[in-house]
């Protein structure tokens, strides 16, 4: 009966009560596609980073800091037997990193170089361009870098490095392709050689910095030099550089919530002291108090409800268009380095998260929507009728 | 005897008023019997709307006591009170105070959503309600669409639709015309007379009082005159 | 069979043409004991050419052994108060504008000192030729106006960072002119030129040095000693972390 009251004064209330129901099918299209592009940013970030980089884990070198280059010179050993049984299976890949400096037109920049073997196929990078042999050394680059280093393909550029012992050496490497990788962590600052040709350079025969991993289920137990990383704690940053993302992303939504709970509050507001008389009639007719600000709060909950099904129809086709095409950040944005940004990102919805937004909605509104009817306990009918405030 | 519906005693009801207190009602001692037809009459300010609001348990008096239905008014929580209302006693106002974002159905349909009358027997009432009233072509209406004859029968038909004990009007004809107040008014006498339902009014209006079988007047919140009318008898 | 014979009296010729060249290893020490002192004390000018522009620093230095170092920038305005500590392989750089000391390791030690074509790295390089390196002279040559000895050095570890180095030292004074440093796989990486050279007490010093990162453009970073003293007595607490801050 309550909701059926409350049902009538929402078609009653017409234009008000529509506004009111778009503004929160509003909010909540907003929360749900954020978060749906966060889901889909981390899914698609989490894909680059397995297809290019990462693998399904990896087995470092125990010394090894992506950070500190300084570690770069102690961090690699002899690739161990049963991991090398897997590369030869073609289910491993191994990685050898070393500190360098190029000098394209005379500029000197500091890179990471890093070798891979030309042959390998199951990370996305063109790595068979490495293999063509020559008197250079045939090198890839990804197109950030090149943009940054101003190289171009075919280009001629002088690299010095010390060799494992600590000499200095040069060569001179050309650009054999640059690539597009979305996965900018295989492009940033570095160059890709093949690696016994680096393994050669470095005067490090068979050695690697890690290992790429197919599949986390067949690691081999090795030695206390090498430790695996699975494809979670290698993503870490990313996982928490989303969740300060998410967190700032719910802080403006808390606050788009908050706009259209005051939308809701003042209509409630508003409505209890217009409608005082109303009230004092519905008391007359023999509603208890309890029943007119169940029917009241009824309401509020109502513009929620009806505001989920007006978000999921006007929703439907952002969510679609979202879920299916993307969104491709601006060309500007993709020189910030943020991973999983540099192709379109697909947006992934979850139920949970769905559920989430409508029941956190209809509560907040259910409570907002509540909260002014509390003075309608206080409201005498007489007065009421008479359209006094008690 | 006629069955005792209503009984006052000794009621009186002050009001703070200022420093000290305002009294509307002074010593009211009445009956009203089942089947009655009475009208209180008096100025305004005499204390006709609080006795009606405090027989209709929307008020409470200060001292003495008031028996509804057999029930002490006084003792009833919000709730209970809320019932009475809602079964037994139906309100009939000077401004009709019809809901207006609901339809004419839906406003005399209201009482018995409350009563958790199952649909189809709540269609039956209202139609029939609205048959006594004859606006059974306005029933898709809102109240803003109405003259104010029309709303008054609306809001008679509202009080009537859940058949109460008691019917009190306060100033019903008060905003209409002659024609609508005879109207009006006849409407009440037919109810009133088919139904035994008791009617208790309050007014000032000259053309009501032939309608009356009893008249009550009430001067600066005494009983001055309490008279039976013969002639509508 | 001829051809042989003809060989073999070449390469006696060219033994004995050798033999006249002193032992290289001798002349490595001699240099090392011309260049090192005890301690110095020296005012310095560095003016770096780059591309754009060129900048112009004054420090003072203060050196014990090859192990410690301690220099102040005095000029330009912008880098005064900048000062540099070093401390065996440690090395601290203390800045003015930040009131901070910093510890220069890792990857920046691959920078250039004050945009210079001298990295940090260059600085904490070891300064004895003759215990790096092996000496063999490889012939003779005017060098603008001097009488020098060319020299090849090949390191005799594999872990320093220059497996070869070509000087053409001074036949009379012990100082090199000019040198040349070379990748392992033979690329030459950098060159040092002395312009100037002066006379202090019975040694003589390079007083003017250019030295070029031959990978990189530009004209090189031009180092000018005005004043330099050999083993006076510095006191110990000029290379502590201390005196960074005062």
């Amino acid at each position: 009966m309550i909701w059926k009251l409350a049902w009538r004064n929402i078609q009653g209330a017409g234009l008000r009560s529509l506004i009111n129901i778009i503004i929160i099918a509003l909010v909540m299209i907003g929360i749900i596609w954020s978060q749906g592009m966060y889901e889909g940013w981390m899914r698609t970030a989490e894909r680059e980073s397995r297809e290019w980089l990462n693998g399904d884990g990896r087995i470092t070198h125990k010394l090894y800091d992506r950070f500190d280059p300084f570690s770069w010179d102690k961090s690699f050993e002899q690739i161990p037997e049963n991991i090398q049984d897997l590369v030869d299976k073609g289910t491993a890949v191994p990685v050898l990193i070393t500190s360098g400096t190029i000098y394209p037109e005379g500029r000197m920049i500091s890179l990471i170089v890093k070798g891979i073997p030309a042959g390998q196929q199951f990370l996305k990078l063109p790595t068979a361009v490495l293999a063509d042999g020559g008197d250079d050394i045939p090198a890839l680059i990804g197109s950030n870098m090149a943009k940054s280093s101003h190289l171009k393909e075919g280009d001629i550029v002088t690299l010095r490095w010390r060799d494992m012992h600590g000499a200095f050496n040069a060569a001179d490497i050309r650009i054999a392709a640059i690539m597009k990788t979305p996965y900018l962590e295989a492009d940033n600052g570095q160059v890709w050689m093949d690696l016994e040709r680096l393994q050669l350079m470095k005067d490090a025969p068979k050695t690697a910095t890690f290992i790429v991993i197919k599949d986390a289920g067949d690691v081999p137990q090795t030695s206390d030099a090498w430790t695996f990383e699975s494809i979670d704690f290698l993503l870490r940053d990313m996982h928490a550089m989303m969740k300060t993302e998410k967190t700032y992303g719910y802080l403006m939504f808390a606050l788009l919530i908050l706009l259209a709970m005051i939308a809701i509050f003042d209509t409630q507001v508003l409505a209890v002291f217009k409608r005082r008389k109303e009230i004092g009639i519905f008391a007359a007719l023999g509603m208890t108090q309890k029943q007119i600000i169940r029917m009241f709060t009824a309401e509020g909950m109502l513009y929620a409800v009806f505001a989920s099904v007006a978000a999921g129809i006007l929703g439907m086709p952002l969510f679609i268009y979202f879920g299916t095409v993307g969104y491709r950040m601006p060309e500007s944005y993709q020189d910030f380095g943020i991973e999983g940004l540099s192709e379109a990102v697909i947006f992934y919805y979850t139920p949970a998260m769905i559920i989430s937004t409508v029941i956190i909605v209809v509560v907040i509104t259910a409570f907002v929507s509540w909260i002014p009817t509390l003075r309608i306990a206080r409201l005498k009918p007489t007065d009421a009728l008479r359209g006094r405030m008690g | 005897m006629k069955e005792i519906l209503i009984s006052t005693r000794k009621m009186t009801k002050h009001y703070p008023a200022g420093e000290g207190k305002f009294t509307a009602l002074k010593d009211i001692t009445l009956d009203f019997g089942k089947g009655e037809f009475t009208g209180i009459v008096g100025p305004s300010g005499s204390g006709k709307t609080t006795l009606l609001n405090i027989i209709g348990s929307l008020d409470t008096q200060s001292e003495g006591e008031v028996i509804v239905l057999g029930r002490d008014i006084s003792s009833l929580t919000t709730k209970e009170s809320a019932a009475l209302r809602s079964r037994d006693i139906g309100f009939i106002f000077q401004t009709y105070n019809l809901l207006p974002v609901y339809s004419v159905y839906e406003n005399v349909e209201f009482p018995l959503l409350l009563l958790k009358m199952p649909e189809a027997d709540r269609k039956k009432a209202v139609t029939e309600a609205l048959e006594w009233v004859g606006l059974t072509a306005k029933i898709k209406s809102r109240p803003g669409q109405l003259s104010g004859g029309e709303s008054q029968r609306v809001a008679i038909a509202r009080a009537m639709v859940k058949k109460p004990h008691i019917i009190l009007a306060d100033e019903p004809t008060a905003n209409l015309d002659t024609e609508n107040s005879m109207n009006v008014l006849q409407t009440m006498q037919n109810l009133n007379r088919d139904m035994g339902t008791t009617f208790i009014f309050s007014t000032h209006d000259a053309k009501v009082i032939g309608f009356l079988q009893r008249k009550i007047t009430l001067v600066d919140g005494m009983v001055a005159s309490d008279e039976i009318n013969g002639a509508a008898g | 069979m001829r051809k042989i014979y003809l060989t073999i009296i070449g390469v006696i010729i060219l033994t004995a043409l050798f033999a006249e060249y002193p032992d290289g290893n001798v002349i490595l020490g001699r240099i090392d004991a011309n260049m090192n002192a005890r301690t110095t004390k020296s005012t310095t000018t560095m003016i770096v050419q780059t591309r754009r522009a060129t900048r112009t620093m004054e420090s003072i230095n203060w050196s014990q052994g090859s192990e410690k170092s301690f220099s102040e920038y005095t000029a330009p305005a912008r880098e005064r108060g900048t000062k540099m500590l070093k401390d065996g392989d440690n090395l601290w750089i203390f800045d003015p504008s930040t009131d901070r000391t910093i510890q220069i390791s890792g990857n920046m030690l691959k920078q250039s000192v004050m945009g210079s074509d001298l990295s940090y790295e260059d600085f904490m390089e070891e300064t004895s030729l003759r215990d790096n390196y092996s000496a063999v002279v490889k012939g003779e040559l005017v060098h603008e106006g001097r009488d020098t000895w060319i020299m090849e050095l090949t390191a005799k570890k594999s872990t320093t960072s220059y497996q070869k180095i070509v000087l053409y030292v001074d036949k009379e004074r012990y100082v090199p002119l000019y040198e040349e440093r070379y990748a392992k796989g033979g690329k030459l990486l950098k060159t040092t030129r002395v312009q100037e050279v002066m006379q202090s007490g019975n040694r003589w010093y390079p007083q003017k040095i250019l030295y070029k990162d031959e990978l990189k453009d530009g004209k090189g970073t031009l180092f000018i000693i005005n004043k330099i003293e050999f083993d006076v007595k510095i006191p110990a607490h000029i290379f502590s972390k201390a005196s960074l801050k005062k």
